[in-house]
């Protein structure tokens, strides 16, 4: 049980460093390939806000160039033209639920947001739960694709794992590249934003900066439905991913039990809960 | 659900936009009264005031991003690192977010290997705390039954949670931020870890008089998903297990293959957390 506890408390200890190298090193590339643009946009910014200042007053224009004011304005004001009707604040729940989070629309009493807390208390581990199920179907189809695959294009009978993974990857692009179309087509996207908006909600990511403003029935309909297949396609892969990495973790650290000697070891056990938590 | 939700949100919010332009306006009334002290006419007030306010209307729906948060330059380092912990725990803030096509692109191949890098980490989190909390109790009681190692490993990952959301509340409205109440940083922590995170409000936005600060809850964000995640599954475990024969008889899985998947990793959870290095306790009616 010691030793157990042992390997964890280093495997948590080791994988923490990681990220934040990871993270270091991501942030400096961000910044990099960021800061010129937004040197531009605030120049965008000063010059919209002059041509539109023009016709107000000239005393405006001078203080307004403090954006100080501006902030507590805009903070006060509503960016969305979305009112909370039953479909839009669907698609709302969805958000919570899913924990994608787009942040277009929020609750802004305090009633609305301690139901928000509640809401999501239950509804998260209960969207979970379904999307479990559903994703036994998805691997169920997959398997069956595989086992069409190995017929057709005649190879060893057994089940091979890296095939299973490469066509979940295939099936996921197609999803995101089906949903994106859609999406351009329907909100009048660049395809690439598309793939962007697509890409970010799938991951649960949901920055917010693009958001669905469509609002016919079978819009809702079929983003919903995406939504969901998405999760579980690019949910799958990215699992797949998480239980990689922690193989070779277990690679590294069997390694380094040679070295050292002690007890590094990251044992089997570890690994389902660590597949458990995620 | 969602749409039960959905009824209960509308009801809640329905309205509060115009609320809030009223709001905006009495902001913007204040301002102008700040720039004009001088100026008596109510009319003259009231019409500038209404100016202004079509003006931030129309900046606020030009899109520009920039015009939100205030930031003197985001994309400083610190803001580069608050857009990575915010992509790779997947919480996606959205105050600050990259527009560029390359940033854009760059974000996508990041979370593909971030996110799971971050998983793995919040996972080894997770099971540690549990075998931590198995272990502090299988040492006072030895003949634990199974189910309510598991009651247990489930009270204290919840009771964690409360914890690290009231102490992360504390941190934000005292450390951070004092303009917040208390009620809306705890709102704010509990959106943060359960990573859904709306970003009408992020905790940095270019100010880069904190860095130290800043950089030690983006850390701190981190570790806690790690409690908030581990009474998620340990909720969804509960669910399934208690939904498993009524699933099984469903069909939801084919007979035949790694048949209810469910029910076999469920027992193997209950191996896990079934202390197998001591004897089975006859009696299982505690």
């Amino acid at each position: 049980m010691r030793c157990s506890i042992n390997g964890k408390a280093i495997a948590a200890f080791a994988t923490f460093c990681t990220v934040l190298v990871y993270l270091a090193v991501g942030a400096a590339i961000f910044q990099a390939i960021e800061e010129s643009h937004e040197n531009e946009q605030r120049e965008n910014y000063e010059q919209q806000l002059h041509e539109l200042l023009k016709g107000v007053d000239e005393n405006f224009h001078a203080e307004l160039k403090a954006p100080c004011h501006m902030v507590e304005v805009l903070e006060a004001t509503p960016n969305v033209t979305n009112t909370w009707t039953f479909a839009p604040t669907v698609i709302f729940c969805l958000t919570v639920v899913t924990t994608i989070g787009y942040g277009y629309m929020y609750p802004v009493t305090d009633e609305g947001r301690g139901f928000c807390i509640f809401f999501a208390l239950i509804g998260i581990p209960l969207f979970m739960a379904c999307l479990a199920v559903y994703a036994q179907h998805t691997a169920n189809f997959i398997r069956w694709v595989c086992k069409r695959l190995r017929t057709i294009l005649g190879g060893k009978n057994e089940e091979n794992e890296t095939v299973q993974q490469i066509v979940t990857v295939v099936f996921c692009l197609l999803v995101i590249l089906t949903f994106s179309a859609y999406l351009s087509y329907k909100e009048g996207w660049e395809y690439f934003d598309s793939i962007y908006f697509t890409f970010i909600s799938f991951t649960t990511i949901g920055f917010g900066d693009l958001y669905p403003t469509s609002d016919d029935t079978l819009f809702y309909f079929l983003f919903v439905f995406f939504i969901i297949l998405g999760l579980i396609s690019l949910g799958t892969v990215i699992e797949a991913q998480t239980t990689n990495f922690s193989k070779f973790l277990t690679f590294i650290s069997n390694t380094c039990e040679c070295m050292c000697g002690k007890c590094l070891t990251v044992e089997k056990d570890t690994m389902s809960e660590v597949d458990d938590v995620n | 659900y969602l749409g039960l939700g959905a009824v209960c949100f509308s009801t809640l919010e329905r309205g509060t936009e115009e609320v809030r332009w009223e709001q905006g306006k009495v902001a913007i009334e204040r301002i102008v009264k700040e720039i004009l002290p001088d100026e008596t006419s109510e009319e003259v007030i009231l019409e500038k005031t209404a100016n202004l306010t079509s003006v931030v209307r129309r900046l606020a729906d030009s899109g520009n991003p920039y015009i939100y948060e205030r930031r003197e330059n985001a994309w400083s380092y610190l803001g580069g690192l608050y857009v990575a912990v915010s992509t790779v725990t997947t919480i996606g803030y959205g105050n600050i977010y990259p527009v560029t096509m390359g940033g854009q692109m760059f974000l996508v191949i990041f979370s593909l290997i971030g996110i799971p890098l971050c998983f793995m980490f919040i996972g080894y989190l997770g099971a540690l705390l549990a075998s931590s909390a198995e272990y502090a109790f299988n040492l006072r009681r030895q003949e634990r039954s199974r189910s309510s190692l598991m009651v247990t490993v489930l009270l204290v990952s919840m009771g964690l949670v409360v914890a690290e959301l009231l102490i992360f509340s504390l941190w934000i409205k005292y450390g951070l931020d004092k303009r917040m109440s208390f009620w809306d940083s705890f709102y704010f922590a509990f959106v943060s870890f359960t990573t859904i995170g709306f970003g009408n409000h992020g905790f940095y936005n270019g100010d880069n008089g904190n860095i130290g600060k800043v950089v030690f809850t983006l850390l701190i964000v981190i570790v806690c998903l790690a409690p908030l995640a581990l009474y998620i599954n340990l909720v969804v475990r509960d669910v399934m297990t208690a939904a498993s024969p009524f699933l099984a008889r469903m069909g939801v899985s084919e007979p035949g293959d790694p048949e209810t998947e469910m029910i076999a990793k469920t027992k193997e959870f209950q191996g896990e957390y079934g202390a197998t290095d001591q004897p089975e306790h006859p009696s299982m009616s505690e």
